[in-house]
């Protein structure tokens, strides 16, 4: 059956599951960015997540306490962040690049020690794709989504259940309105630093998340600083989709595609790129996304309708 | 709703409030009876900020007890002051750009389908208040397309939605124009018939007299005596502490015909590059003090920037005696803002180095390139001491009251060699000995023969100093008149004619033009 | 409008906790290092004994120790010349990248030049290209409003990928992988101590820091830098070309951090190594500067500090079980309180403040 699958669907099967620790981990960040929250430390949430969904899985061999272990990394280290920036008026910036340090450091150190001794789960740990009864035999559609792993559907029910949240509920509206004029919303009897740590409690939750199944999913091992840059990514994929959660996931996709073409590019006869620019590419065009989404309005028309709330 | 004659609605006793030195209230009693509109009067800077903020759970105070309807209650937050009927419409309206009117009005306290918004039947709940109090908001408009008096309107209509007893209107009348003040104080009088009450806050003893039926006057942080709407407006300019005191320059009439600044056609847009001043032109002669009136936000900041820094303009010519020299303009054109703007103040300097931004930044102060601190020093120390200021050089600049931030302003701007000087409300929002010697200082400038472009909203400060007054609206000059023949009330009246002609065409253009952006 | 309480943020400087807060940073971040310490297994008396025999114990160890402070001063100033402006230059690890690779592609290839020559030649060519990558973050910010965090972040690691692919496929050396050749003789830093790698770069980094000292206090190019650091409209005002001095504080922000990469390779390991990972020298130095609030002669203490920190738990990771990352948990615990600075202060005064202002620079 595998066999005789075009590539490009594989590609587009890959597309899937290396966005989806993007998706989960921009999600969380659309949250936290409206409260107000710039969170550098996104990277740092899913290396935690990374290190500790292995390190659970190794212990227990249950893949799923794996993941619960890369939820609470997420959420101890949002919760230092959250403390820093709302109780302590703390920078945004720094204290992310702190929790940066934090996470490398953390992760690094621990990767070589005796009692972690990451190496020997190198392979051996994994998380067991999710079928869908009837999708799974529609020809190509099924390789597609039909079998994918959890965090495709996971991030795919969070992304429906986001927009709900923010369009249609009181918590919403209250997010769409704490982050420019804290002080406003509060005049309004709203807890304002009730929402703020929630928001980036949550997505610290949500960023831990994405790195977990970064490691259980797609690498199946762990190696310091193995995030590689994809909670900026994450951020970037924010800041370009203008915190509309369909927008964001959009471009999350995109990073999404061009690592999994990386892995494809030598079956795909794309062996005229050098490797290095494949390496490259994800960041370089993250950049140029950036730039583009800051001068133009990239997104007229055709997404408004999934969000009416203002940007 | 009023049950006895005698029960006051709200009593405070004893509030006090401090500011690490300052103390900002002392020890004030106050009373507000069933559906009256109560104005606290008070110089700028003699607590009624405070007072409102305290009453509304934003500072809240140890010292002193709150009664509402003789019951003692403690508000330590705006949600407890909202629990007990007290509504507060602040200075800068506390609206969230990010969501439209609507939501901004019911945030807070939104209907319900069960877990959900409702927002159905929050639009039929708002639109029927906006019917009862005639309010015409448009719910669905974005916050920054509204004027000032609509972010007030929709602040109001919060505050009714909510079914608040007390609503208290921080200086609700500051840059409203002349119409929107009238439609305002009829809005606030069809409240009271509802039987709430009101508290405004106001330093102008004219304003409050049109509607308050009781003014308790506020002088440095304390009462100095609660009067009937009975009194005259010099008697309550005695209870504040105005000694009407007379400005000790003279204008002169000027005496050449040298052009000082021309502009010609100019065009300028914002910095979200929408237009702002669209072909505007006008001249000021050397000696003269030009005033510019008209509603704020109608291309002041943007003509302001254009005439500091000419690159600015899209089009259009901007010439300081004959020259457009970026350079020029440089060392020969000052600003001195209000007090909140900090353009050209950087907070976190000591004084000696505030003083010498933009037009000084030459030499001696520089010279190849190095700083010349023991110059500065001293040249702060004579700058200041003309002025008779006796602060530091050394001195932070966020350690000085308002007050003396804008004397300071004023005396670097004395002692720098420029030819033109551009007031923008400068004098807005300090006490009135600092605006005597401010207004003395424009005028002294204007006999020196320098060139001053005066930006006020205050009108009848605009007429006693101007010799011209240009009217300013939607970015353009609708009119330059003498001020000579002018009193308060004709210009009110010609602004309130040039706002009632350019309302349907051009309220059209602005929405057509944000919206195309 | 004037009393505001609204408004009332003050930063109260001669509270006494302001000479005392970087102090309490570090031990703090001891207090944290001890509790790893103890929870990898080690015995904190022990460890921090070795640390100091690593430093101090001879000249040859405390000449390792100005070795790796001499990078970390570089990079701190770097940081904190940035920062003073109102710019977080987080990428000083790929702008030293740059010049790393830069100073050994240029050490192998210019031969037959007088040492006196080529030493400057290298040093300057480094910088320029280090300070042209800097300068890139600050183009993207003036001209497509993209921040200089995220930026320089992802400049790091196309910095990263980049040069590990030059050194494995363009300047491999023939004998071993994951190094270039060896730089040529007259290419080389005076190594001053001997039986130490300890060379003349530090005194060029004790000039940098007296250099950066007076531009910043003594010349209008740093009175401007600093408007431009605290208020944007005043500095407009004062008729400043913020976009072009943007561009040339990160062209020289990132000229700085390239000159570590530079003296790296010509004063210590006379070559280029393929980097073990992102996090060297050049976040090092956000904590160096943080530490001190970005003085620039202050950095020449913060960076030694934590020269012996790197220098000892480099040496303690080949001895005992303690991996030497540990290092960068302590400088993530002194950045994160440093930057907490304000809030903390306030907690100290007692002081009740509600005001929802926040330290988000945008």
């Amino acid at each position: 059956m595998e066999d005789i699958t075009p590539i490009s669907i594989l590609l587009l099967a890959a597309t899937l599951k290396f966005s989806s620790p993007l998706i989960l981990a921009a999600l969380g960040g659309i949250l936290s960015e409206k409260a107000g929250v710039r969170n550098v430390g996104l990277e740092g949430f899913m290396l935690l997540g990374a290190f500790y969904a292995v390190a659970f899985t190794g212990w227990t061999g249950n893949p799923w306490i794996g993941i619960t272990g890369a939820i609470l990394s997420g959420i101890l280290a949002a919760t230092i962040l959250a403390v820093a920036t709302i109780e302590f008026k703390a920078n945004h910036l720094i204290c992310g690049v702190a929790i940066i340090f934090l996470a490398y450091g953390l992760t690094g150190a621990l990767n070589n020690s005796p009692f972690f001794n990451m190496e020997q789960y190198l392979g051996i740990i994994s998380i067991n794709y999710w079928s869908i009864p009837f999708i799974k035999e529609i020809p190509y559609v099924g390789v597609i989504i039909g079998e994918q792993l959890p965090s495709v559907y996971i991030s795919i029910i969070l992304l429906v259940l986001m927009n709900f949240l923010l369009c249609k509920t009181v918590l919403g509206l209250k997010l769409r309105a704490s982050s420019e004029n804290p002080l406003a919303l509060y005049a309004q009897g709203v807890n304002v630093k009730l929402i703020r740590y929630f928001c980036v409690i949550i997505s610290g939750m949500l960023a831990g998340l994405g790195g977990g199944f970064l490691t259980l999913g797609i690498f199946n091992y762990f190696t310091p600083g193995i995030t590689a840059g994809r909670g900026f990514l994450a951020l970037s994929a924010v800041i370009i989709g203008r915190k509309r959660p369909i927008e964001t996931s959009v471009i999350a996709l995109l990073f999404g595609f061009l690592y999994a073409f990386q892995m494809y590019a030598p079956d795909l006869n794309f062996t005229f790129i050098p490797p290095v620019l494949l390496i490259l590419a994800p960041y370089i065009i993250s950049l140029a996304l950036l730039g583009i989404s800051s001068q133009v309005h990239l997104w007229p028309g055709i997404f408004k309708k999934s969000f009416t709330g203002g940007d | 709703m009023a049950k006895v004659k005698n029960l006051y609605k709200l009593e405070m006793k004893g509030i006090s409030k401090r500011f690490d030195k300052n103390k900002a209230c002392s020890n004030i009693d106050f009373q507000l009876i069933p559906g009256e509109i109560h104005a606290i009067l008070g110089e700028n800077e003699a607590g009624k900020t405070t007072f409102a903020s305290i009453l509304y759970g934003l500072c809240p105070t140890e010292d002193g007890e709150i009664y509402i309807q003789s019951k003692k209650v403690n508000i330590s937050t705006p949600k407890e002051a909202l629990k007990h009927g007290i509504g507060l419409v602040p200075q800068e309206p506390f609206l969230i750009s990010s969501i439209n009117v609507l939501e901004n009005i019911i945030l807070g306290s939104e209907p319900l389908n069960k877990y959900l918004l409702n927002m159905k039947k929050a639009h039929t709940l708002i639109e029927e208040i906006s019917q009862q109090y005639k309010l015409q908001i448009d719910l669905q408009a974005k916050i920054e397309e509204l004027s000032k008096l609509g972010k007030i309107k929709a602040e109001i209509c919060r505050a009714l939605f909510r079914n608040i007893d007390i609503l208290i209107l921080d200086e609700p009348f500051l840059t409203l124009t002349p119409l929107e003040t009238e439609e305002l104080l009829k809005l606030l009088k069809k409240i009271r018939e509802e039987n709430k009450s009101i508290i405004l806050t106001s330093c102008k003893p004219s304003e409050v007299l049109k509607i308050a039926s009781r003014i308790t006057v506020f002088k440095e942080g304390q009462v100095v005596g609660t009067v009937t709407s009975q009194t005259t407006e010099n008697e309550l300019k005695n209870l504040m502490g105005i000694t009407s005191q007379e400005l000790t320059m003279e204008k002169q009439e000027k005496k050449t015909e040298e052009i000082m600044l021309e502009i010609n056609s100019l065009v300028v847009n914002d910095h979200q590059n929408r237009p702002k001043i669209k072909d505007l032109s006008l001249q000021v002669m050397r000696g003269e003090i030009l005033g510019i009136a008209g509603p704020e936000k109608h291309g002041q900041e943007e003509l302001v920037d254009a005439i500091l820094n000419p690159q600015r303009a899209l089009k259009g010519t901007i010439k300081l005696l004959n020259s457009s020299e970026k350079k020029f303009f440089l060392e020969k054109v000052a600003l001195i803002p209000e007090v909140d703007n900090n353009t050209g103040w950087v907070r976190e300097f000591p004084l000696a180095q505030n003083m010498i931004i933009r037009t000084q930044l030459k030499e001696p102060f520089v010279s190849m390139g190095l700083l010349k601190k023991i110059a500065i020093k001293n040249y702060t120390k004579n700058a200041l001491d003309d002025f008779g200021i006796t602060a530091e050089t050394s001195r932070f600049a966020y350690e000085l009251s308002p007050s003396i931030k804008q004397l300071v302003l004023t005396a670097r701007t004395a002692a720098s060699h420029v030819e033109l000087i551009i007031f923008f409300n400068t004098t807005r929002g300090i006490s009135s000995w600092a605006k005597t010697s401010i207004q003395n200082y424009i005028l002294q400038e204007k006999n020196s023969g320098k060139g001053i472009l005066l930006i006020l909203d205050d009108l009848q400060e605009l007429i006693s100093l101007s010799d011209r007054i240009a009217i300013l609206f939607h970015g353009q000059i609708e009119k330059i008149i003498s001020a000579k023949r002018f009193t308060q009330e004709k210009l009110e009246e010609l602004l309130i004619n040039t706002e009632k002609n350019a309302t349907p065409k051009n309220r059209g253009g602005i929405r057509d033009e944000q919206q195309s952006t | 409008m004037n009393n505001n309480p609204l408004r009332s943020k003050n930063l109260d400087t001669e509270h006494w906790t302001i000479y005392f807060l970087p102090l309490i940073a570090v031990i703090i971040a001891f207090l944290v290092l001890t509790v790893f310490i103890i929870a990898m297994g080690g015995y904190p008396a022990t460890i921090y004994r070795l640390l100091w025999i690593s430093s101090f114990a001879s000249l040859r160890d405390f000449g390792e120790v100005l070795t790796s402070t001499t990078p970390i001063i570089f990079t701190g100033l770097a940081f904190a010349l940035a920062f003073r402006a109102g710019l977080i230059n987080a990428g000083a690890e790929g702008q030293y990248f740059i010049a790393y690779i830069t100073a050994a592609y240029l050490g192998i290839a210019l031969t037959g030049l007088p040492a006196t020559l080529l030493i400057p030649i290298i040093i300057i060519i480094s910088m320029l290209c280090a300070g042209l990558y800097g300068c890139l973050a600050g183009i993207f910010k003036v001209f497509l409003g993209v921040q200089e965090i995220l930026t320089t972040f992802f400049l790091n690691w196309i910095g990263l990928y980049s040069i590990i692919h030059v050194i494995n496929n363009v300047l491999s050396s023939s004998g071993e992988a994951g190094a270039t050749p060896i730089i040529i003789e007259s290419a080389r830093l005076w190594q001053w101590l001997p039986g130490s790698r300890a060379n003349s770069g530090l005194i060029i980094a004790i000039l940098a820091a007296l250099l950066i000292y007076f531009v910043l206090e003594k010349t209008s190019f740093g009175y401007k830098l600093k408007i431009i650091g605290f208020n944007h409209k005043t500095a407009e005002y004062t008729g400043i070309n913020i976009s072009l001095y943007i561009i040339i504080i990160m062209f020289i922000s990132g000229a700085l951090a390239g000159v570590a990469g530079a003296i790296q390779v010509m004063g210590v390991e006379f070559r280029a190594f393929e980097p073990a990972g992102l996090f060297g020298f050049g976040f090092a130095g956000i904590a160096a500067a943080l530490l001190c609030r970005n003085n620039p002669l202050a950095i020449i203490i913060t960076a030694f500090f934590l020269g012996v920190l790197n220098r000892g738990f480099t040496l303690i990771e080949s001895m005992t079980d303690i991996p030497q990352e540990v290092t960068i948990i302590f400088q993530g615990v002194i950045i994160l309180f440093m930057a907490s600075e304000y809030g903390i202060k306030n907690l100290l005064k007692n002081n009740k403040d509600i005001s929802m202002e926040e330290g988000r620079r945008d």
